[in-house]
């Protein structure tokens, strides 16, 4: 590796899903592609650093997320749920199958504290494993799979068609306070 | 395994791996296929997993994407391509100067026999490119170019007035007529010569590229100002995957 025409071969592979992850990540599509523009640029002048072609994807994956933290860093404005108090148990979802609306899914994720957006994020593109995702963030797998399951049994409570807090409002958790500020 | 465990394994159960651990899956199933409640969970949990990846993926990329990320990574490349050159230039400017005046190019002008090194009228050169090339280079006593430029491409040959001191360059101009030339210049190694003199000479719409290899080319050192990002459009076509021939 350690050409331009070895990074055009990673763009054509890997745009469209870094794409979609900074979209997420960022939920803008203007932050999402100058994120993802950063992202290849970033990757241009350490190419000579990927020594595993098998591993572009996560290397090209925890620039753009490097690249996203390093812009949000001082965004205070931007609210989150804690989801210290969300039970770790998923709640039951109806008999239905969820029909997951993408905009509703896009603010449930918003909400979200980066430290569980991300795993969340890179747990439904598939090919992320979690020992993936604990690389990806520098954390203990154990760590990484607790947030998950939290994190899962949040968008359960936001997006099940059968569940209060479904149309939006905030999820069902015992004794669950919103943050301030 | 009971139900309690059933339960929590079950939020971490991804279809289609085996990150529980063949051991762990394998009572996962068991018990599984015997609870009805459970099982049940289990579906529900997979058919919400399933909604949500499927939006999670259901980006539309914007078209126009590619083309940008392609076109931002080439401004970076030609960014650190002048950057490199500039930084041998500057090298091979720190040499010379420090070898001093051993040929005395700054005591005056020099007496060059100027009409042994022209190859005759331009009328001639261009009726016979690589004659012309060829006898350029024997008139400067070296025996290639840096390059592989086209000799089909072959412009003229004359010598720079710069600061006093005349240096000997040979022009190629840019294929499928276009506007872009290349123009290699000889410097004899261990004699004072900036860099920066040439480029002012030539203006500041060129790249600028020093060769300064002992070996390959001994008592010289080639210059190549051009126009462009790459030498690209002055040299010889080279077929691809070895089909066709020169253009």
């Amino acid at each position: 590796m350690g050409s331009a025409g070895s990074l055009h071969q990673l763009i054509d592979a890997h745009y469209q899903a870094l794409y979609r992850y900074a979209y997420r990540l960022s939920g803008s599509q203007p932050d999402a592609e100058d994120l993802t523009q950063e992202a290849f640029g970033k990757a241009f002048t350490r190419l000579p650093q990927l020594r595993d072609p098998d591993r572009a994807k996560a290397w090209l994956f925890r620039i753009l997320r490097n690249e996203y933290l390093h812009r949000v860093r001082d965004d205070r404005r931007h609210r989150v749920i804690p989801l210290d108090a969300v039970g770790d148990l998923p709640e039951r979802a109806g008999d239905e199958r969820p029909d997951v609306d993408k905009a509703r899914l896009q603010q449930a994720i918003n909400d979200l504290d980066e430290g569980f957006r991300t795993p969340i994020i890179l747990y439904y593109f598939e090919d992320f494993s979690y020992r993936d995702i604990a690389e990806q963030m520098d954390l203990p797998i154990g760590t990484v799979m607790s947030r998950l399951a939290r994190a899962k049994a949040y968008l359960r409570s936001r997006l099940a068609p059968s569940e209060p807090g479904a149309n939006g409002s905030e999820p069902r958790t015992a004794g669950a306070t919103r943050p301030t500020g | 395994m009971e139900c309690r465990d059933a339960q929590f394994y079950l939020r971490f159960r991804r279809p289609g791996s085996d990150e529980l651990g063949p051991e762990v899956a394998g009572d996962l199933d068991r018990h599984l296929a015997g609870c009805e409640h459970c099982a049940a969970e289990a579906g529900l949990a997979s058919a919400f997993d399933t909604a949500i990846a499927t939006a999670m993926k259901d980006v539309p990329v914007p078209a126009a994407l590619k083309n940008r990320l392609i076109a931002h990574v080439a401004e970076k490349r030609g960014a650190a391509l002048r950057r490199k050159a500039y930084t041998f230039a500057a090298a091979a400017a720190v040499i010379f100067l420090a070898a001093g005046l051993t040929f005395g190019l700054f005591a005056g002008r020099p007496s060059l026999d100027v009409s042994a090194d022209l190859a005759g009228p331009r009328e001639e050169q261009l009726q016979n490119p690589n004659g012309a090339v060829t006898q350029w280079l024997a008139a400067q006593k070296v025996k290639k170019l840096p390059e592989d430029f086209d000799p089909a491409l072959f412009d003229l040959t004359s010598y720079a007035q710069i600061h006093g001191r005349y240096v000997p360059f040979i022009r190629f101009r840019e294929r499928n007529n276009g506007l872009g030339w290349a123009e290699v210049y000889v410097i004899p190694r261990n004699g004072p010569f900036k860099l920066a003199d040439l480029k002012d000479y030539r203006g500041s719409n060129c790249q600028a590229r020093v060769y300064d290899d002992e070996q390959q080319f001994r008592a010289v050192v080639f210059v190549v100002l051009h126009t462009g990002p790459d030498l690209r459009p002055f040299l010889r076509h080279k077929p691809m995957n070895g089909v066709g021939g020169d253009a």
